[in-house]
């Protein structure tokens, strides 16, 4: 397969814009609704290329979330490597479904990260407003197709398919 | 190639050792404060991410501030020249009576309240997690900006840094669930502290019995106690007391007197920790 230098660039363009997407100014009213940018980006990688993108990676980008967020270092970073890894695990069914079904798996997975996350905060009794960060998974599912659609033309440009 | 089994230890084990150290990582960085270091260099790229982020909205005030009629320069000029008079005045004012409260202190032995510096600070991020009332502006510990220091905007007390990198830093909000400052009510002097709720239009009074003479309308402002906050600035207006004859306390909702959600220019309040020390010193007599 022909590999062009740029190959691995895509994939960190794609969380520079990731990130900046998360940090869009809005009202508090409406962050609540913001999807998770940087979960869906980290999760099209790991389910398209595995070998690209692992739990590790993953890792790594929460880890730089919770800078960005200003959470304690390491709480994104939890949430994103295992709801990642649960994305490598069924990663071979998901490609087959068809995008309603994958939507669908996107907001499951999405809650779990959500879920994840709030767990990692209540250890450390940080504030939480509870079941109300399921609607950043809800949005999160709602935008897969776009961010699909944008993800696999970026991988086509740089050759990554 | 592409590879077609994943090598190396299993996927979940892989995800546990991760998390594990996530989770290590966590506390060690929020009971013990270890990974500054790490978050510091970290910080130094996310820094101009913010600002990048932040320009389209710095172009649109360029572009406000840059195409203004005439007419409109003219008529904002006239009403602040108005405004400048009108300030300047009641300072007059304000310098008498300073001059008077720092010779009555003086008579009780008590040293004068000195004002702090002010620095204009430009909010550019504010925390994508609505649970989280933190905002980043564009001052770090390269202009002095030091951890506790207390951010207000024109018409009060909006909250304190929290985290200082070279070129921004992080300020958490009044409003933050975990967030709370001691005020007292302006009209007599009942002491209490304002808690945060995690919503930006409310706040909660502690531990006030139901017998408290604390009114709707009242204003609360800093106490200086906790040596965070220098002492009389607004941070907030009653909004309603309800008190309940079978609950000890009463509850008492407070609005903040700063636009919190509205605000882009902050002002950091340089305050040196002696004048903090002689405020509080002074703050119960």
């Amino acid at each position: 397969m022909a590999t062009i230098r740029g190959e691995n660039s895509s994939i960190y363009f794609s969380f520079v814009l990731a990130f900046a997407l998360t940090l869009v100014p809005s009202s508090w009213g409406w962050a609540m609704w913001m999807p998770q940018w940087v979960f869906i980006t980290s999760m099209f990688w790991a389910i398209y290329f595995p070998h690209k993108h692992g739990v590790g990676w993953a890792w790594f980008v929460g880890l730089w979330l919770d800078v960005v967020v200003g959470y304690p270092l390491g709480v994104n970073a939890f949430a994103m490597a295992i709801s990642v890894a649960l994305a490598i695990f069924i990663g071979p069914r998901f490609r087959i479904y068809s995008v309603w079904l994958q939507t669908w798996m996107v907001f499951v997975l999405a809650a779990v990260c959500q879920l994840l996350t709030f767990w990692a905060k209540n250890i450390y009794s940080l504030p939480n407003s509870g079941l109300e960060s399921l609607w950043a998974a809800l949005t999160s599912a709602l935008v897969w197709p776009l961010i699909y659609a944008y993800l696999r033309v970026v991988a086509r440009i740089f050759h990554l398919i | 190639m592409k590879p077609l089994f994943l090598k190396g230890p299993s996927l979940f084990a892989r995800a546990l050792v991760f998390g594990l150290i996530a989770l290590f990582l966590v506390v060690a960085d929020y009971r013990m404060g270890w990974t500054a270091p790490l978050r510091a260099a970290m910080s130094s790229i996310v820094g101009p991410l913010y600002r990048v982020v932040d320009a389209p909205a710095a172009l649109g005030d360029w572009w406000d501030h840059t195409v203004v009629s005439r007419d409109e320069l003219v008529r904002t000029n006239e009403s602040l020249r108005n405004e400048v008079l009108v300030l300047r005045t009641m300072s007059q004012r304000l310098a008498v009576l300073e001059a008077e409260n720092a010779q009555l202190r003086e008579l009780l032995n008590s040293s004068a309240q000195v004002r702090g510096r002010l620095q204009v600070a430009e909010l550019i991020a504010i925390s994508p997690d609505p649970d989280y009332h933190t905002v980043v502006i564009n001052r770090g510990s390269e202009d002095g900006v030091y951890l506790g220091q207390a951010v207000l905007d024109a018409s009060g007390l909006m909250g304190q840094v929290v985290e200082v990198q070279t070129s921004f830093s992080r300020a958490i909000l009044i409003s933050d669930a975990s967030h709370a400052i001691p005020v007292e009510v302006n009209r007599n002097g009942v002491r209490s502290v304002l808690r945060g709720l995690g919503r930006l239009d409310t706040l909660e009074l502690l531990h006030v019995p139901a017998t408290t003479d604390i009114q709707v309308g009242d204003i609360l402002v800093s106490s200086g106690l906790g040596q965070r906050f220098p002492r009389g600035y607004p941070v907030a207006t009653v909004t309603s007391v309800s008190t309940d004859p079978g609950r000890p306390f009463s509850t008492i909702a407070a609005a903040p007197t700063a636009e919190l959600n509205r605000s882009r220019y902050v002002l950091l309040l340089f305050a040196t920790p002696s004048v903090l020390q002689s405020e509080v010193g002074n703050g119960d007599d």
